[in-house]
């Protein structure tokens, strides 16, 4: 038995807590034991993009207390795990005692599907899903934690499952945070044309690991009327 | 191919890469071949005769005179500083420029031509076709091993690397030759 | 002066961006070509780096080596602090040479210094000769990418053009328009009376400058005037040839996809004595330009751009809202950290925003420069004033509740009972909201 803690980001708590159930299923699945710290927030990467360091540190001194420990920290999100694992640090380079304690949560934070994969060597959770499925690969977990081969593997291995490639997997959806909304023309622009490659593609559901992309791809898909779907790759891999 | 009996295998592929990379960068390789027949092919290659511009020496012997031959005129070109601009408004008529090549580049097909005392930078620029000369013995595999450092660049005012003949793709990236410079580039390699 | 969100709104719907799009797709289709086929790419990226992290580290020190060097080799140097002295210095050395005109060689550096109005309100003729900057200085535009200046012109609007301003028959056929450009250019060619090129790199041991054209344009404008200017970034040096050879390697493949660009031009010196042809004088114009301002700071790290354009042809914000909506020379998400650092944070600090920070910039990058970390940077430092107020005030209050936990666990418990009810789509949102749903919907009821 594994014990992990469970960092479930301020997005799927809010807006997607289907996610959370989805990933202690999985994660009990694959034999641990989940804890999700009650205190817990949001990792500050919304304050850290917008340019607001203050409200960062502050966000960030409260995270490390809420993930004092040593067992594995996962999330369900490659953004909130980069912020987490590269960002938390630099925070608090000018103090040595605060520096210590992000370089510990920072060490602990894995991804699930990093998690699932390249931990425990998990490929095939006993899933079940008859659709076919796009995976989007989440920028800042594709270049900064080289997430991708993961999930498609976790993918692959589910039953009934037909997996579709994207002819571009890896430009950027234009979410970008606040990007979203500051500049939401070039944003709905540059998601117009990963809806196109998803459409075209011939997907049912486009899959991802972040929830603030999925979130962005199906407020646009439903916008324009798509008859596809969106699903966090915890929710496919939960189902039988 | 007409290589001397000395030429190993590795030189062999070096040349065949360069011959393989020009082609792709749109220029032509010729032989390996001995002077007489790089002087034959330098005629055929010349086209219709007019007034070219030329290195004084181009590596093979009596190229100028078999060119004047078939009716081509040689521009003597020496730009004084008090004549530039008329001097050059004859350069309108050049066609053809000849050179010879200070070395080459196989993994890019680039040959690197120094200027000098009798070796007018425009020879290799102005004309709408350039035939370089170049000795198999002076063909490197890679920029690094050509070397910057052995053209000497102090000793001369230009060393230039050419790639294939001038293009671009300023106009919705449809692939144009020759605009400012050369639009055909053709390399003989001499084997002697 | 507009906004980066008012010009974007103008872009993202310019019919011109599906072209800039097929341009910057073939421009990273070569590129992923030609680092593919080279096993020695990371290798040589890592040393191209490192030798650009080497001069900065001592660039007056390689700024003194290199105008040595010019000097020793019959040059002459000039040092401009800013746009108005390099402006100043270089119609002195053209002031005698009124009659003939002045060509020019694409040149980023002259942009940046608004160098031809200048020189024609001075009564100077000035003639651009890169085939794109050509089109576009007969289009009174501004470049929308720094390789290519008018990625996003199609044939026909070439043709009229050149047809309205050269007085030519009009077409559309590429080679014909391209005809239309030489002969028309190559007359000018021959009788100006100066050449000014930018400079790609310089060469502080050996004092060449060196440019990388394939049109052959450089090469003229280097030849055939007497009097030739080259205006050079002064943190545009490498100490030696072996380094130059480095850089090689990784400009053309990272710009174009090509192993090296058609010519590769090193100048060193005017033309001595015995050679028969070449410029009688080269002057060297090194602008600082604010550029030694960044040296030790966060920032200094974009002085190892060597300007091959990888990062605007992989920056899905660049291809979508297209290269005139950062309304600087600079644009894509290097000119995002080159404006606001060179040319003021005031004016420019809302063009960090305009990104998503995925990374794609620094993925293609040939010296590796973190693009995104200086996005995040100059975002704090401009954060103040060009966050908009009600994103900033939300993002605050966020954070209140986010430091709050019971306050926190209130909120989401709220959420999850209002969410009970109401629509299931969300279509209209007020305040920061607004942004979200006017181009997509929020998925509401569970």
């Amino acid at each position: 038995m594994v014990n992990v803690s469970l960092f479930t980001t301020c997005l799927v708590q809010g807006l997607y807590p289907q996610v959370t159930g989805a990933t202690v299923e999985v994660l009990t699945r694959a034999g641990c034991r989940v804890t999700i710290p009650k205190s817990q927030t949001c990792c500050g990467q919304v304050a850290f993009n917008a340019g607001l360091l203050e409200e960062t540190r502050r966000l960030a001194i409260k995270t490390l207390d809420d993930l004092e420990g040593n067992d594995p920290i996962v999330v369900p999100s490659g953004s909130c795990a980069d912020m987490l694992t590269h960002h938390l640090p630099h925070l608090f380079d000018d103090s040595p005692e605060l520096l210590r304690r992000a370089l510990a949560v920072s060490k602990r934070v894995t991804e699930l599907s990093s998690f699932l994969v390249d931990h425990l060597g998990m490929t095939d959770l006993g899933a079940r899903f008859d659709a076919t499925v796009a995976f989007h690969n989440s920028c800042h977990g594709m270049r900064n934690l080289g997430l991708g081969p993961q999930a498609a593997t976790l993918l692959e291995n589910v039953d009934s499952l037909r997996l579709v490639k994207l002819s571009r997997p890896e430009e950027c959806c234009g979410f970008g945070g606040l990007f979203a909304v500051e500049l939401p023309e070039v944003s709905a622009a540059i998601m117009a044309s990963k809806l196109a490659d998803v459409e075209a593609s011939g997907a049912q559901y486009v899959v991802g690991g972040d929830a603030s992309c999925l979130l962005h791809l199906a407020g646009g898909l439903h916008r324009r009327q798509s008859a596809v779907e969106v699903k966090h790759l915890a929710e496919i891999l939960a189902s039988r | 191919m007409d290589f001397d009996q000395g030429s190993s295998m590795a030189t062999m592929s070096v040349i065949g890469e360069f011959v393989e990379r020009l082609a792709a960068v749109d220029g032509f390789a010729h032989g390996p071949m001995p002077s007489p027949n790089a002087m034959a092919t330098a005629i055929d290659l010349s086209g219709d005769p007019g007034v070219y511009l030329g290195w004084d020496d181009v590596g093979v012997p009596r190229m100028h005179q078999s060119l004047q031959a078939v009716g081509w005129r040689r521009l003597e070109h020496s730009i004084s500083a008090a004549n530039r601009l008329t001097e050059q408004q004859q350069m309108s008529e050049v066609t053809l420029g000849i050179t010879g090549a200070d070395g080459a580049i196989a993994r890019s097909g680039s040959i690197a031509l120094r200027s000098g005392p009798g070796r007018p930078r425009m020879a290799s620029l102005i004309a709408g076709t350039h035939i370089a000369f170049l000795s198999v013995d002076r063909v490197f595999p890679t920029l690094v091993d050509l070397s910057l450092q052995s053209l000497d660049p102090t000793s001369v005012s230009n060393v230039v690397l050419i790639t294939g003949p001038s293009r671009t793709g300023d106009i919705e990236q449809q692939l144009n030759l020759g605009v400012h410079g050369p639009k055909q580039l053709h390399v003989i390699l001499l084997s002697d | 002066m507009t906004t980066y969100r008012e010009r974007s709104q103008a872009g993202v719907v310019d019919p011109r961006i599906a072209a800039l799009q097929r341009g910057t797709d073939r421009f990273r289709s070569h590129r992923a070509e030609a680092v593919s086929e080279f096993a020695q790419m990371d290798e040589m990226r890592d040393r191209a780096r490192a030798i650009r992290h080497r001069v900065l580290a001592d660039l007056n020190g390689y700024v003194d080596q290199f105008t040595a060097s010019v000097e020793r080799m019959g040059g002459r140097v000039h040092r401009a602090a800013d746009s108005e002295e390099a402006r100043k210095i270089i119609s002195e050395l053209v002031a005698d040479r009124m009659g003939a005109p002045i060509i020019k060689s694409k040149s980023m550096a002259t942009e940046e210094i608004g160098l031809n109005h200048h020189l024609e309100a001075l009564g100077h003729e000035v003639v651009e000769t890169d085939l794109g900057e050509f089109i576009i200085q007969l289009a009174a535009e501004p470049p929308v990418h720094i390789i290519a200046p008018a990625l996003d012109r199609t044939r026909h609007e070439i043709g009229q053009l050149f047809s309205d301003q050269l007085g030519v028959p009009f077409t559309s056929v590429p080679t014909e328009l391209n005809q239309i450009a030489r002969s028309h250019l190559r007359e000018i060619f021959l009788r100006a009376g100066v050449g000014i090129t930018g400079v790609n790199f310089g060469v502080a041991a050996t004092g060449s400058v060196v440019t990388v054209t394939n049109e052959g344009n450089g090469r003229l404008t280097s030849t055939t005037p007497s009097l030739h200017i080259a205006v050079m970034g002064i943190e545009r040096l490498v100490p030696d040839l072996p380094d130059l050879e480095v850089m090689l390697e990784v400009l053309a493949r990272s710009a174009t996809g090509q192993r090296l660009s058609v010519y590769t031009n090193i100048i060193t010196g005017p033309r001595r004595v015995d050679e028969p042809d070449g410029p009688d004088a080269v002057e060297v114009v090194i602008l600082d330009n604010r550029r030694t301002s960044l040296l030790g700071t966060e920032l200094e790290e974009v002085l190892g751009c060597i300007r091959c354009g990888a990062c605007l042809n992989a920056c899905p914000v660049y291809r979508h809202a297209g290269g005139r909506s950062y309304g600087s020379v600079y644009p894509g998400p290097v000119g995002a950290v080159l404006s606001p650092a060179l040319f003021g944070i005031e004016q420019f600090g809302d063009l960090p925003y305009a990104s998503t920070l995925c990374g794609a910039c620094l993925e293609v990058c040939p010296i590796r420069i973190d693009l995104p970390r200086m996005l995040l940077f100059l975002r704090q430092q401009t954060a103040a004033k060009h966050l908009p107020p009600n994103v900033a005030r939300g993002v605050r209050y966020f954070t209140a509740l986010g430091t709050r936990p019971a306050l926190w666990r209130g909120g989401v418990r709220l959420a999850s009972v209002i969410r009970r009810i109401g629509p299931r789509w969300i279509t209209r949102m007020p305040g920061p909201g607004r942004g979200w749903t006017s181009t997509r919907d929020l998925p509401w009821r569970r």
